[in-house]
């Protein structure tokens, strides 16, 4: 609270006295309509600012002037010498019970009432006291901070960028040098300064969004205490990082944005109800980067905005003609909020006031380069999109390669990565758009190959990389391969590529090689993608009734026997493609086997050994029992099975022909292979771990985990005798049974000493764990 | 008076002088990373120690007809570099002769240098190596821009 305090002072303080000049020019000119809205803004500002503190004079104060100013500026009362000095005399209360703030941290007592009263036109008895400009200087508050131009930083981290980079060409030279030259040391600890030096620089410019994110909660309940309304927010983003200066600047526009949500836009919880929705509000604030842009956007699922009525009004007060109004878009029609003096509130209220919101926010933010979008459906919500510049900016992204680039893709878009060979992901075309369901989820997929028209590299295996914009819409891009997680010093791409939509940023990797930064919104509106809110919603709707058709499909995957024909095998017993060289074969019993880690699995599927140092590829299947792998050719590819399948009765091997691609295809029978190839795996001597089913991270991530550790997992349907137990929560033992249980925490650091329970990333302390319960079994 | 001094240099298969003024460098390209969906006149991205260059190529801006792919330029060896708009920009040129100083202030070109020529050009010097057309590298790079934007 102190901090947000003292952000208050000083912003007071700057604004006091960046309008002192304006005050001075008003004074000689009240009639002056660009003065009269700045010194309006100062005070709406201040009054919205400090309702969050116990600030009563303050809010008085700017409450009083605020009624006034806008008063005059809806033409209702003239600005006379007296008003005018009333007002001045109000803002040098401010500034002096600010500087009282910043010296005590409390607002003094005192009384104010006279001068809210001259206001109002009543006489005042200290006449000369009002009006007193000198009051206005602002006091000098000791400071252990210095203020510097941004461009001397943007010089200063550009020079430090290039040091970085002639450092790592040093490297490598510095590699072909012998391990013990005596430049080896002066080089470390060269590189180590340099490092150093650059974290510093980095931070200097830059905060998490967290700063400003962690007040808003207790605002926003604060505020709709007041309202009798009920509201939540979900903020997401938060480690986005900003500009110092930007989060400055963003702060006012997105608290006015979202006091109009609370207050114009969610409805009380009765009308909630009787809309159909829960009483609760939300609001949603989202932030994401994107090269040199952040877009923050504020979604409230209140009322939405009649536009017709904005129009109407908009006309009436003269701002548009009927002829224009005719021709407005949606978007233009929504940005009418926006115009100084229109607010489609019916009433005026203590929060968000009179409609100046929108103006100042407008203004705020094309002020600094930024744009704003409003869209909404009306019964359904409000939907502010904010688009802020980013001059300089370290973005934290995963480099990708597709056909001969490399390129970046913002790390704040991405929900996951999966490879497309993991049995998790099945693909499906829809008309001309192709689809990637991951696990339970149906999102767009584009091949970026395609979108970027660049040669497909010679692969069937991509890498997918989940993406999910800053208004909720997910979609999926394929790419040849995922490099690595980079800090990526992100400049603007010259307006000659940016003509492209596809790029956000230029960057360079650590050997000075350019990389592009894709603009993911950019990519999905190329991709025909929706992003808007109807879009949104209509797309969910869509989704879903192709959702419900598809879900009678069988997905399988294709492959090329090592005889040559065309196989398949449904997806669901595919487990992951192997690469198998040939020292990993044996032939016994008339049987081929395969060694994969420490299991020697069957092997169907091939006639004769293949040469010495070929590989070969195995699709490794599973049946929740029993291992085998079967050999295929190098064009896997994963398909939809046709509704109408051939049954061949007379084949034990093949269940039916169907026809895919205009070409059969041998689907084969998995049940067979598992009973004449299926061997129960050796392992009766192995550990048993039993995890839940249920719970698709542990299957995920800690499955290979505890695999690798030698471990045969099972699930709770299991009959087998486990163990050990994974939990992710003392509950779930019960429902887990085990000789031993291992709790995983979400928390880091553990809660009591006693808490014998293991951090979930903890890769080392599970595998000892595990290591110690199989000692003891032993 | 000392007239601004001029950089001969070829593009387009013609021989042409750039004021020197606006060239912050003139660099050996070593590598032009391609830019996928690029518009035309865009070559691709170099790197001048720390700063991302937009490669753009000249000829193709000029003389669109006659140089409509890239590919047979993508191995010119020299570019000019300039700013334009705090953007940097690395011109291809095919050769690179000589600095020179115009004997005379330009002088116009007097006759009409074709359609791709005129909008770049700002005028004609007499220099010791012959008579040179000047071009104006920020005309060629705001071409390259309008280009793009069309394009989009």
């Amino acid at each position: 609270m102190d901090d947000l305090k003292a952000e208050f002072v000083a912003e007071t303080q700057e604004m006091v006295e960046a309008l002192s000049s304006e005050i001075v020019a008003w004074e000689a000119d009240p009639a002056d309509r660009s003065r009269l809205d700045a010194i309006f803004r100062f005070v709406h500002t201040v009054k919205g600012n400090c309702g969050f503190f116990e600030f009563p004079r303050l809010e008085a104060l700017s409450h009083a002037a605020e009624d006034v100013l806008s008063e005059m500026r809806a033409g209702r009362r003239e600005p006379d010498r007296q008003v005018v000095n009333a007002v001045l005399a109000i803002i040098d209360r401010i500034s002096d019970i600010t500087a009282d703030i910043a010296s005590n941290g409390s607002c003094p007592e005192g009384d104010d009432s006279a001068l809210i009263a001259a206001l109002h036109g009543e006489a005042v008895e200290e006449e000369q006291e009002i009006g007193d400009n000198d009051q206005l200087i602002p006091r000098a508050t000791t400071s252990r901070t210095v203020r510097l131009p941004v461009e001397l930083l943007d010089r200063v981290m550009s020079g430090v960028s290039d040091v970085v980079l002639a450092r790592n060409e040093l490297a490598r030279f510095m590699g072909e040098l012998d391990r013990d030259n005596l430049l080896r040391g002066p080089f470390d600890r060269l590189s180590a300064v340099i490092n150093e030096v650059r974290d510093g620089m980095t931070r200097t410019r830059m905060l998490p969004l967290e700063t400003l994110f962690t007040s808003l909660p207790r605002m926003v309940r604060d505020l709709a205490g007041q309202l009798d309304k009920r509201v939540v927010i979900e903020t997401d983003g938060g480690d986005v990082e900003l500009d110092r200066e930007m989060i400055e600047v963003v702060r006012d526009p997105i608290m006015h944005l979202l006091r109009n949500a609370i207050d114009h836009g969610i409805e009380s919880p009765e009308e909630r109800k009787d809309a159909g929705k829960p009483g609760t509000g939300l609001i949603k604030l989202a932030a994401r980067q994107s090269g040199d842009k952040i877009i923050i956007e504020i979604n409230d699922d209140g009322r939405g905005v009649n536009t017709d009525k904005l129009v109407a009004k908009a006309i009436s007060a003269g701002v548009l003609d009927e002829e224009q109004a005719s021709q407005l878009t949606m978007e233009e029609r929504h940005m009418l909020m926006c115009e100084a003096g229109l607010s489609t509130a019916d009433r005026v209220t203590e929060i968000s006031g009179r409609g100046v919101g929108m103006d100042v926010v407008r203004d705020n933010v094309e002020r600094i380069g930024g744009s704003l979008k409003i869209d909404s459906v009306v019964g359904r919500g409000l939907r502010v999109l904010l688009q802020l510049p980013l001059t300089l900016s370290i973005t934290p992204a995963m480099t990708i390669v597709v056909g001969q680039h490399t390129m970046g893709v913002p790390h704040s878009f991405i929900e996951e990565i999966i490879d497309s060979a993991n049995k998790d992901v099945s693909f499906e075309q829809m008309g001309d758009a192709w689809f990637a369901k991951v696990r339970d989820r149906r999102m767009p997929c584009v091949g970026l190959n395609t979108l970027l028209g660049v040669e497909d590299a010679d692969t069937k295996r991509r890498a997918l990389v989940v993406l999910r914009l800053a208004g909720g819409a997910e979609f999926v891009l394929t790419v040849d391969k995922v490099l690595a997680h980079q800090e990526l010093v992100i400049k603007a791409v010259s307006p000659a590529l940016l003509a492209t939509g596809l790029y956000a940023g230029t960057s360079l990797t650590d050997d000075g090689r350019p990389v592009l930064l894709l603009d993911v919104t950019g990519i999905a509106e190329a991709a025909g993608i929706d992003t808007g809110i109807e879009g949104r919603t209509r797309a969910d709707d869509k989704l879903q009734r192709e959702w419900e058709e598809q879900e009678s499909r069988v997905p399988a995957v294709l492959f090329t026997g090592l005889d040559g024909t065309r196989k398949a095998l449904r997806m669901s017993v595919v487990s992951r493609i192997e690469m198998v060289e040939a020292h990993q074969l044996t032939r016994s019993g008339g049987r081929w086997r395969v060694i994969l880690g420490d299991l020697i699995v069957p092997l169907a599927g091939l006639d004769k050994m293949p040469a010495d140092g070929e590989a070969i590829r195995v699709l490794r299947l599973g049946d929740g029992n029993s291992v085998l792998t079967y050999a295929c050719g190098d064009d896997t590819d994963v398909t939809d099975l046709p509704e109408d399948l051939t049954p061949m009765p007379g084949d034990n091997e093949i269940e039916a022909i169907a026809l895919i691609e205009d070409r059969p295809v041998e689907l084969l029978d998995s049940h067979w292979l598992f009973s004449n190839f299926g061997e129960a795996r050796n392992q009766d001597d192995r550990p048993v771990c039993r995890l839940s089913a249920q719970n698709s991270w542990a299957q995920n991530f800690l499955r290979p985990v505890i695999e690798s550790a030698g471990y045969r997992v099972v699930d709770e349907d299991d009959k087998a005798e486990a163990d050990v137990a994974i939990c992710s929560d003392p509950k779930e033992s019960k429902i887990l049974p085990a000789g031993q249980h291992i709790v995983l925490r979400k928390e880091e650091a553990s809660r009591t000493k006693s808490d014998k329970s293991i951090y979930r990333y903890d890769r080392d302390g599970l595998v000892a764990a595990l290591e110690a319960a199989r000692a003891r079994k032993a | 008076m000392m007239q601004e001094q001029l950089l001969v240099a070829s593009m387009g298969g013609r021989r042409v002088a750039i004021p020197s003024g606006q060239i912050l460098s003139v660099i050996e390209l070593d590598k032009v990373e391609r830019v996928p969906r690029s518009p035309p006149g865009v070559a691709g991205l170099t790197a001048l120690r720390s700063r991302v260059l937009t490669v753009i190529d000249c000829a193709q801006i000029i003389d669109p007809a006659n140089f409509s792919d890239g590919d047979g330029r993508a191995g010119d060896p020299y570019a000019v570099v300039i700013d334009i708009d705090d953007y940097g920009y690395a011109l291809l040129v095919e050769d690179v002769e000589d600095v020179t100083e115009p004997h005379d202030k330009l002088a116009d070109a007097k006759a009409d240098l074709g359609a791709g020529w005129s909008n770049f050009v700002v005028g004609v010097a007499e220099t010791s190596v012959g008579a040179l057309v000047v071009v104006d590298p920020a005309k060629i790079v705001r071409g390259a821009i309008a280009g793009a934007t069309k394009a989009a």
